[in-house]
């Protein structure tokens, strides 16, 4: 060590010399070479120096005024050598790399894949949680409101709380009319058929109520926006408002655009206005136009008076500075005050705008979201520990260049400069790649996380830029930093003198450390991958209560010219079910009044003898009209007594049939059909329960059993209330025979009936894709990280064997078996991968538990997933490591001894 | 007795670069060019020629290296950088410029009216 550096010290000594005394010492020359020459003409050394004294002028004067000189001079130069520097780092980083081309692109993959995949989670969380939709001015005031029902305190029911985005209208009435000072909107958006000039398009029309644009803030940029009395509930009014976007895509952004008809579903609406471009409305699903909901009815004519209809998303201004938890509070105070059974369990809840709604901000594609966030980085950080390996291994073939470098003088931070200067370059060019890869990545995951958002931003904004920009350079000095220091501290006599054969100790140290937390990284997302297949296997094999496999749904409606035979076609529906038993591979029809899973239906009930009061909520119970041989067509079993018979009438005295869970529930110990219920009133006819069926969701695929019972959908007067038709088909016919059935009831029905059949395993793709999605997302990130693992074990193996190549050929030379040394080293390098999964696999049991929200029905601590994950990693790693080692031993000794 | 000549500032900065067209010299020995290149009749001070130097070395017009004189001693040496050889070409040609045109009033003759 005493050897080197002594020239850069020299360097530093000069370069710290104080500018006086190089003055001094010019000045000094100066007198004395005058002082001698005019000594030479014959002058006494005093006359002499009075003379050059003389000649010079004012000594101090000017000393002053160079020394001045000086000091501004040599610190700009020392600023401008800064960036000489610089440049010539680049310069020298630049050509170097190009001359190690695969390093590059290496590193270059491995970023792309690291930083994309942060990017791209990024700008959709971003969206998500981050940003509120555009064109809302002062957005911090404007907050969603949910309501939070909670069960009763002292029902049997469990502690379940529902967080419901939607309200009903008289709730929203009590809020605008109770909560002083707020502004109060509602909207529900729906996809429908928007006919305009040029054709039918699918638009989301968002229905509007209150003072929603009030409340959004957005002006219209062409015509205007509602007037009040367009938005009164009591009288419809056929106008619209459409987006800026819409109107520029849909319409050619005609400034004659107000006045024009359009139809929505069976009703002509004239365009009164344009809103503010950017706008489009409180959701990310983006709106296309805008309605006053009283022209819109999904809910029934008297919609406003729907008590239990919890539809209306809502939205509500807030005077500057009112805090969310007094909003709460009043809010929470109207809505126990309008008269709902749920009011006493109710919490008002606000959010903030950018949170996304309630719906979205709870749903499972967004906590998958948020955990792939988590993922993403994992694998950056795997990306990085990678990266600092490949630099550590590029830097220990260079490192005689560095020990000359160092010999020259070069300061230890100039190398360290130099060395983070070659990381960031990567790192740049990584992150270039990574934002190719984030633009196509993120549009991706959108379709294929939030599949049924209408997104019209694009995916990559300034602040998606900005966080990619940051992660380069984070990425750029954690995976340069480390190396970087250790690189430039070379053993200069050992490397020059050509002994240092083997790298310092503490240097492999470094190496086996990256590998063992690459390893233990790569546990993590694998074993979160095989946690998250293992649910999907569980969410799969869920039972529904229903042969959902075998069961074909049809749906019949007149078209928009035949409206007045609908209700004649719904009153026909049992018969056609009847007609469809003869269809071949039918085993059994029936008709209900929804399709199982399809929504849910609450009725009044009053079981004798018990306190009902908020006896209802989210857990049920429920209740299904349904026709006879329900059960058997759909696959519920009859427990006990008889299901609904065809003589069944739904007319006040007629029969119940209930679930297991009910009977458990409220009659525990005795025989169901020995009870009754009274419904819809409390002092109406106690109606006999004759039946027990098996337990089956009601609402979707994921859910504990509730309780639900189910009447007669014929009334008193023997007609229908069914809405739609049930099939079962024989096992593996369901698609052969949903074409038969449509093809067979469209020649029976003609060319006004609208015929829909449709296997109902489709209805669950729906419920099934977040899991799927969180599965091959998972299953992705996974196998990545696997990758780039197994690069680092093949890197670290081979670099180790290029350095032991003479200690091989010597042993092979004196006659060791080819396979003991290839088993010792391969032994070394699979030592370290399995220290580093032991570490890992404590790792995922502490994180498992951050997956349990995505989870279905799998412990975060699923030892066969651990195990099985441990075993893959270890695999691969002596796959990695053998074959660079059997490249190694296949040398020829004479030519490895040769060779150092 | 040998006249004195005051010189214009910005004048000597065109002697020193002159003198360092020649060879790298330390201070002193670009005192003494000029001295006996004038015929000893610019009476500069010496203090004001290494204030030159220093500002003209700020300036990036020459540079500086510590040497050996000629008798041995330590001795700040100067030399022309490509810019001081840009700009002493530059002043020549405008002092020449300046010559010519100053000695063509003094050699002309006005003309009859």
């Amino acid at each position: 060590m005493t050897g080197m550096g002594s020239g850069w010290r020299r360097a530093l000594r000069l370069f710290l010399r104080p500018v006086e005394r190089d003055v001094d010492d010019e000045l000094d020359f100066h007198f004395e070479q005058r002082c001698d020459d005019l000594q030479a003409t014959g002058l006494d050394r005093a006359v002499a120096l009075a003379q050059a004294t003389a000649e010079f002028g004012a000594r101090d004067d000017t000393r002053r005024g160079l020394v001045r000189i000086d000091r501004t001079h040599r610190r700009r130069r020392a600023v401008l050598e800064q960036w000489e520097w610089l440049v010539q780092d680049l310069r020298y980083v630049l050509r170097s790399l190009r001359r190690s081309p695969g390093f590059v692109v290496t590193v270059v993959l491995t970023l792309s894949v690291g930083l994309g995949a942060n990017v791209a989670i990024y700008s959709i969380l971003d969206r998500l949680f981050l940003a509120p939709p555009p064109g809302i001015p002062n957005a911090a005031q404007v907050w969603r409101l949910s309501d939070r029902i909670g069960s009763h305190p002292g029902s049997a029911m469990s502690n379940e709380v529902n967080v419901f985005s939607t309200l009903a209208y008289p709730q929203l009435q009590a809020l605008a009319s109770q909560v002083p000072g707020i502004r109060v909107g509602g909207y529900h958006s729906e996809r429908q058929d928007v006919i305009a000039a040029g054709g039918a398009v699918s638009s989301t029309v968002a229905a509007v109520v209150g003072d929603y644009f009030t409340v959004l803030g957005t002006r219209p940029a062409v015509g205007r926006l509602f007037l009040p009395e367009e938005l009164r509930v009591t009288t419809p009014t056929y106008v619209a408002v459409l987006s800026d976007r819409a109107w520029r895509d849909k319409f050619s952004a005609r400034r004659d655009i107000v006045g024009q008809p359009i139809r929505i579903g069976d009703h002509p609406y004239t365009i009164v206005g344009v809103t503010a471009p950017g706008f489009h409305g409180a959701d990310n699903d983006a709106a296309d136009l805008w309605v006053p909901m009283n022209a819109d009815e999904p809910m029934g004519p008297l919609w406003y008076q729907g008590a239990h209809t919890f539809w209306i998303k809502t939205v509500l201004r807030a005077p500057i500075g009112m805090r969310a938890s007094r909003i709460t509070a009043m809010a929470t105070t109207a809505l126990r005050h309008d008269g709902v059974p749920l009011d006493s369990a109710s919490t008002a809840q606000v959010h903030a705008l950018a949170g996304g709604d309630a719906d979205e901000f709870v749903s499972r594609e967004t906590a998958i979201a948020a955990r792939l966030s988590g993922v993403a980085f994992i694998l950056l950080l795997i990306a990085c520990a990678n990266i600092a390996n490949l630099l550590l291994a590029r830097g220990m073939h260079r490192r005689h260049e560095l020990a000359v470098r160092t010999a020259l003088g070069i300061p230890r931070r100039r190398l360290v400069a130099l060395l983070l200067c070659e990381s960031l370059c990567v790192a740049g060019g990584g992150a270039l790649a990574g934002l190719l890869v984030a633009f196509e990545a993120a549009a991706v995951l959108r379709r294929m996380l939030l599949p049924d958002v209408h997104w019209v931003d694009s995916t990559v904004n300034w602040r998606v830029l900005l966080v990619a920009a940051a992660l380069a350079l984070i990425t750029g000095l954690l995976a340069g930093l480390v190396p970087a220091w250790q690189l430039s501290r070379p053993d200069v006599t050992g490397v020059l003198k050509g002994s240092a054969r083997h790298p310092a100790s503490g240097r492999a140290r470094l190496r086996n450390m990256l590998l063992a937390s690459q390893s233990a990284l790569s546990v993590l997302m694998l074993a979160a991958a095989g946690l998250v297949v293992r649910s999907l296997e569980s969410v799969q094999r869920v039972d529904t209560g229903y042969d959902v496999a075998r069961l074909v749904q049809v749906d019949l409606s007149a078209d928009a010219a035949h409206m007045s035979q609908q209700p004649d076609l719904e009153r026909r529906l049992p018969d056609i079910a009847r007609g469809l038993a003869a269809v071949p591979g039918v085993e059994g029809a029936a008709v209900a009044d929804m399709v199982p899973m399809g929504g849910i239906r609450f009725v009044n009930w009053y079981p004798p003898g018990r306190d009902t009061t908020n006896m209802y909520g989210p857990e049920g119970p429920y209740a299904s009209y349904v026709g006879s041989q329900f059960f058997a067509t759909v696959g519920m079993r009859i427990l006990q007594g008889r299901g609904i018979a065809p003589g069944d009438r739904d007319d006040g005295v007629g029969p119940v049939v209930v679930n297991q869970e009910m009977a458990r529930q409220l009659w525990p110990g005795r025989d169901p059909l020995t009870q009754c219920l009274r419904l819809e009133a409390a002092n109406a006819p106690c109606r006999p329960v004759v039946g027990v069926v098996s337990n089956a969701h009601a609402d979707g695929l994921i859910e504990s059993p509730s309780m639900h019972f189910y009447l007669p959908v014929v009334d008193s007067a023997g007609v229908s209330d069914a809405g739609v038709i049930l099939v079962r088909t024989s096992p593996q016919l369901t698609a052969s025979v949903s074409t038969a059935i449509a093809r067979r009831l469209q020649q029976a029905m003609g060319s006004w009936a609208e015929v829909r059949v449709h296997p109902m395993l489709q209805n669950l793709d729906r419920e099934l894709h977040p899991w799927r999605t969180a599965g091959a997302l998972f299953v992705t990130a996974g196998l990545l990280a696997l990758i780039v693992a197994m690069v680092g074990v093949y890197g670290t193996v081979s670099y180790t064997f290029s350095q032991q190549s003479r200690d091989i050929g010597i042993r092979m030379a004196l006659g060791a078996p080819r396979g003991g040394v290839l088993g010792q080293v391969v032994r070394e390098g699979v030592r370290v991968v399995l220290a580093g999964a032991l570490v890992g696999v404590v790792l995922a049991m502490i994180a498992g538990r951050l997956l349990r929200s995505i989870l279905y029905q799998t412990s975060p601590f699923d030892p066969g997933v651990l195990l099985a994950v441990v075993a893959l990693l270890l695999c691969m790693a002596a796959g990695a490591s053998l074959l660079p080692a059997w490249r190694a031993t296949r040398v020829d000794p004479i030519i490895a001894l040769r060779a150092e | 007795m040998p006249t004195e000549l005051d010189l214009l500032q910005g004048t000597l900065d065109v002697l020193v670069l002159r003198a360092l067209s020649w060879h790298t010299m330390h201070g002193y020995a670009i005192a003494r060019f000029i001295r006996q290149g004038s015929g000893e009749r610019f009476q500069i001070l010496d203090g004001a020629l290494y204030t030159s130097l220093h500002r003209m070395e700020a300036a990036g017009l020459v540079g500086s290296e510590w040497g050996i004189s000629d008798k041995g001693k330590r001795a700040k040496f100067y030399r022309l950088t490509p810019a001081g050889k840009r700009a002493l070409r530059a002043e020549t040609a405008s002092w020449e410029e300046y010559v010519r045109a100053v000695t063509g009033v003094f050699k002309a003759r006005p003309e009859p009216v």
